[in-house]
């Protein structure tokens, strides 16, 4: 009896095993809900849909880009939505096994770290590039690893105008680091963008010089960090701080919903972030993983993504010929660092940065 | 040979299986943080031995030193404030009648199950610079005393004082004045008395929950999460999280820090445990009599004085986010034109909302079902069988007290991340899969310690008088031990149901892509200043929640009621 009562036992540990294992089910697959278009209108276009589609990791306008490229190539595509951090961490943690065929976000200092470690697929020589002025063509690195397409600002310097007349707002980064009230900014080891712009501040006025200014700063308690743009606005509403590095789009759409807030280009150069496109180098779907490349590079698309009013950013299409977003200044003055630079010192400054801010 | 065979036969395959479980599911994430300090590219195929200097950076890097430092801290103090609370009140509970004492035991209750994210975004909503107090009353001192340190092991004790209050009360609960009485009579003063029999009566009592409270707030992922958008205030759990979602990630430091965290935990669980074993309990012979609270009065005041605290304690955090949810801005503030349902409708319409709603729910109560069933047969192996490696089991589960969420997370991204196991299907990262495996890793340690003390409660020779009487296993274990456990089952279930769907520190480590969770839904919603949506879905799923908990609750009531009338009539007749 007390056998049997041993095998149901056993039963009882392998069911808990197996619905602690395989519950879930290892078969609902990688990415759980994927957002595979099922619109392939027959007959149009050639239908290049498998079983698997192409998985693309996106921080933006992942509610549309399957749809139209699908619409578009015949591909099927499973999106992966994830904040611009989310992403890079994740290609990180999957490193010895990607789950992602493609790559499109706006951190091209990451990008060029991972092209040195061989996370990309190099030597792809999409025919769009033709469409790219010699000028964006110049950022493109010399292996083909990834592909900008697009630049925003990933800051401008935006204020509060309850607090500071516009005359005294900092007309440049230099003074924006000099500027005697509460200034405020996005945090490099947390929020995608927050990079690009100290990485710009950090290239353009000099690595020590700009610590010592920084280190003034924290010291003195006059420099905010907030983890995201999003809190970072918001501080800037409650007046918590009177200045900010504010994204781009942030900027835009706390200005156009009333609040009290404004911001400025700044002379020296909004500091930009360049969205690229990447695939990886374990890609079982190499074909599509190139259409996709060809697809985003193609001015109709460009032009097509700046007409879409639902996304998280306002950009600059890269590629002769596509319309640029309607609602932002039309020549927008945006800087970047040297990538190579930016890259190199990644780890540096953000572990510095990190460091500074919990003074 | 023969022998060899015999002590294969011997072996208990039920324990041996729950063994390899537990070893499984908390064990080895525990070890594979320890081996990635000193191997720390071992689980991505760089295995190169660094030896225990990464454990020396610690003090290096200020941004981890501060963590430390920060933790240490708030966990102290929250310590020792909390635990003056919970005692304070849980001496006056038990002290006095009052027709509002159930209301300081709820309130414990209710906070020992809200998720600490939940309670902390209300302080965030009520006490910022732009918050409901300023807003309204133009109280802008609140915002500088909550956002320091100070405010912060306040806000922490009021959160957490339950766990001292639950220890010191059930220490309360026998009456020694007896013991008192002969100290007076052989001459000692109050004082005397209270020194030599109450104190020492109750000490360990007090010191439990110090180390409780103090476990549960140095672990915390919560507080630092939710505070992370106003004030800047690193823990090691929130440093660890940083560690793991930046680019580039530093694996190596999510695993010293990690390490640390455990070391601190396993300090204060000894010392819950030196508590433990200094607790008397041989006042409690037959003339030991319940203590019995004592009507004064002046009980409106203490009832008076219970809601005032309930109000600050309960009404701030839950108030703030049900007062917000209804706003249609904050800087609007408490007006009828700015009264608004928007945020409710666009909740119940919003697909991630719902998607998380029911993932979360779904893995919860998997997780929930899994860890009862282990706790089950983790107190059955302990008391029932004459398993060798009872002592492992044993303290593999009491090991799973002292792991955080977030630690859990970070060892389960270590094993289940390799790509060795994607050649046999089983590389569970990025799938629910390990959600599963880490929420039901972090409901073992309720499931085991509740089940364990309904267990002991059966008497091995009531199993042997049925088995005497030819009952067969089978049959004990459903006439006698169930009956005995039933109620525990039901009460680890949905303690467990109800604080994995919260869990923020698991879900935000490992949920897989597109894969949306509650605790991350509502988050992230609160870090993009969305706070109109964020706290109508927490209103929403925190209903739906309790709502469920109080179905499984009066429906296992009512089928153990119909039950036991049924056997009841079937004796009669």
């Amino acid at each position: 009896m007390y056998v049997r009562m041993m095998k149901l036992c056993i039963v009882f540990v392998a069911i808990s095993s197996v619905l602690l294992i395989a519950a879930c089910g290892n078969s609902e697959s990688k990415s759980a809900k994927g957002e595979t278009s099922d619109k392939v209108e027959q007959g149009e276009i050639e239908d290049n849909s498998s079983n698997d589609p192409l998985v693309l990791y996106a921080n933006d306008l992942t509610d549309y880009i399957a749809d139209m490229f699908e619409e578009n190539t015949g591909y099927k595509m499973e999106v992966v939505h994830g904040g611009g951090g989310e992403i890079l961490s994740r290609m990180e943690a999957e490193q010895g096994n990607p789950q992602w065929d493609v790559v499109w976000t706006g951190a091209m200092s990451s990008f060029n770290g991972f092209a040195e470690r061989g996370f990309f697929y190099e030597g792809f020589e999409p025919e769009n590039l033709q469409y790219m002025t010699d000028e964006r063509l110049a950022l493109l690195p010399e292996n083909n690893a990834y592909f900008p397409m697009s630049i925003h600002a990933a800051a401008l310097i935006a204020y509060n105008t309850e607090l500071i007349d516009k005359e005294k707002v900092p007309k440049s980064w230099e003074e924006f680091l000099s500027y005697e009230g509460n200034i405020a900014m996005a945090d490099p080891a947390v929020a995608a963008p927050a990079y690009p712009v100290v990485s710009y501040i950090f290239y353009k006025n000099g690595l020590e010089e700009t610590k010592d200014k920084f280190q003034k700063l924290f010291g003195e308690g006059r420099l905010k960090v907030f983890p995201k743009n999003g809190p970072l606005g918001q501080a800037l509403v409650n007046g918590d701080a009177e200045v900010a590095a504010l994204q781009e789009h942030n900027a835009y759409e706390l200005k156009n919903s009333g609040e009290s807030i404004d911001f400025i280009w700044p002379e020296d150069g909004a500091a930009g972030s360049v969205r690229a496109v990447g695939i990886s180098k374990d890609t079982d779907k190499l074909e599509a993983a190139e259409a996709f490349v060809e697809f985003m590079l193609d001015p109709e698309t460009q032009t097509a993504l700046a007409a879409i009013d639902d996304r998280d950013s306002l950009f600059s299409p890269f590629a002769k010929g596509a319309i640029p977003d309607p609602i932002r200044d039309p020549d927008p003055y945006i800087e970047l660092p040297d990538i190579e630079w930016a890259s190199e010192h990644e780890a540096e400054i953000k572990e510095w940065f990190a460091d500074q801010a919990i003074q | 040979m023969y022998k060899m065979i015999r002590s294969i036969k011997s072996i208990n395959p039920l324990g041996a299986g729950i063994t390899l479980l537990l070893f499984l599911l908390i064990l080895l994430p525990l070890l594979a943080v320890i081996l990635q300090i000193i191997y720390p590219g071992f689980f991505f195929g760089e295995r190169v031995y660094e030896g225990f200097g990464l454990l020396l950076e610690l003090f290096e890097r200020p941004l981890w030193k501060a963590s430390l430092i920060n933790s240490l801290i708030l966990a102290t103090g929250t310590a020792f404030l909390g635990t003056f609370i919970g005692g304070t009140l849980a001496i006056v509970r038990a002290s006095w009648k009052f027709t509002l004492a159930r209301l300081i035991d709820i309130t414990a209750w209710v906070l020992l199950i809200m998720p600490s994210f939940i309670i902390a975004q209300g302080w965030v909503l009520f006490a910022n610079s732009n918050g409901l107090i300023n807003q309204w009353l133009g109280i802008s001192w609140i915002s500088d005393l909550i956002f320091q340190p100070a405010g912060l092991i306040l806000v922490m004790s009021l959160s957490k004082f339950s766990l001292a209050y639950l220890a010191v009360q059930s220490a309360l609960e026998w009456n020694v004045l007896h013991y008192v009485e002969a100290a007076r009579l052989n001459g000692a003063n109050a004082f005397g008395a209270l020194h030599t029999v109450r104190l020492p009566l109750l000490l360990p009592a007090f010191v439990a929950g110090w180390s409780l409270v103090f476990m549960e707030t140095i672990g915390d992922f919560g507080l630092p999460a939710a505070l992370s958008t106003v004030y800047r205030f690193p823990t090691l759990p929130y440093t660890i999280y940083s560690a793991i979602n930046m680019s580039p990630t530093r694996f190596d430091l999510a695993g010293v820090l990690s390490f640390y965290l455990v070391v601190i935990i396993i300090l204060a669980l000894l010392v819950l445990f030196l508590a433990m074993k200094k607790s008397r309990y041989d006042f409690l012979n037959n003339r030991a009599i319940k203590l019995q609270p004592k009507r004064v009065k002046w009980h409106p005041f203490l009832s008076l004085i219970s809601i005032v605290f309930v109000v600050i304690v309960l009404g701030i955090p839950i108030g703030s986010s049900v007062l917000v949810s209804f706003m249609s801005t904050m800087y609007g503030g408490l007006a009828w034109d700015n009264f608004t349902l928007q945020y409710y409708i666009e909740a119940l319409t919003n697909e991630t909302f719902l998607a998380s709603l029911q993932n979360s729910l779904k893995i919860s109560g998997t997780a929930a079902l899994c860890s009862v069933i282990i706790g089950f047969i983790v107190s059955f192996v302990i008391y029932f069988t004459r398993f060798h490696l009872k002592g492992l089991i044993n303290m593999i589960s009491l090991i799973s007290l002292a792991v955080p969420g977030i630690v859990l997370s970070v060892g389960y991204i270590f094993i289940w991340n390799q790509s060795w196991l994607e050649k046999i299907n089983m590389n569970l990262y990025g799938t629910p899969s390990i959600v599963v495996l880490a929420a039901v890793a972090g409901a073992i340690p309720f499931a085991v310690r509740l089940q364990i003390g309904a267990f002991s409660s059966i008497s091995e020779s009531v199993l042997q008088a049925a088995a005497l009487q030819g009952a067969s296993l089978k049959e004990q274990m459903y006439t006698i031990v169930l009956p005995f456990v039933r109620s525990a089952l039901v009460i680890s279930f949905i303690a467990s149901f109800g604080t994995g769907v919260f869990d923020l520190a698991v879900a935000t480590m490992l949920h897989p892509p597109n894969y949306h969770l509650l605790p991350v839904t509502i988050s992230e919603a609160f870090e993009q200043s969305n706070y109109g949506f964020s706290t109508s879905t927490t209103v929403i799923s925190g209903l739906i929640v309790v709502a469920i908990m109080l179905m499984i609750d009066k429906t296992s009531s009512l089928i153990f009621y119909l039950k036991d009338r049924k056997k009841e009539s079937f004796i009669n007749e």
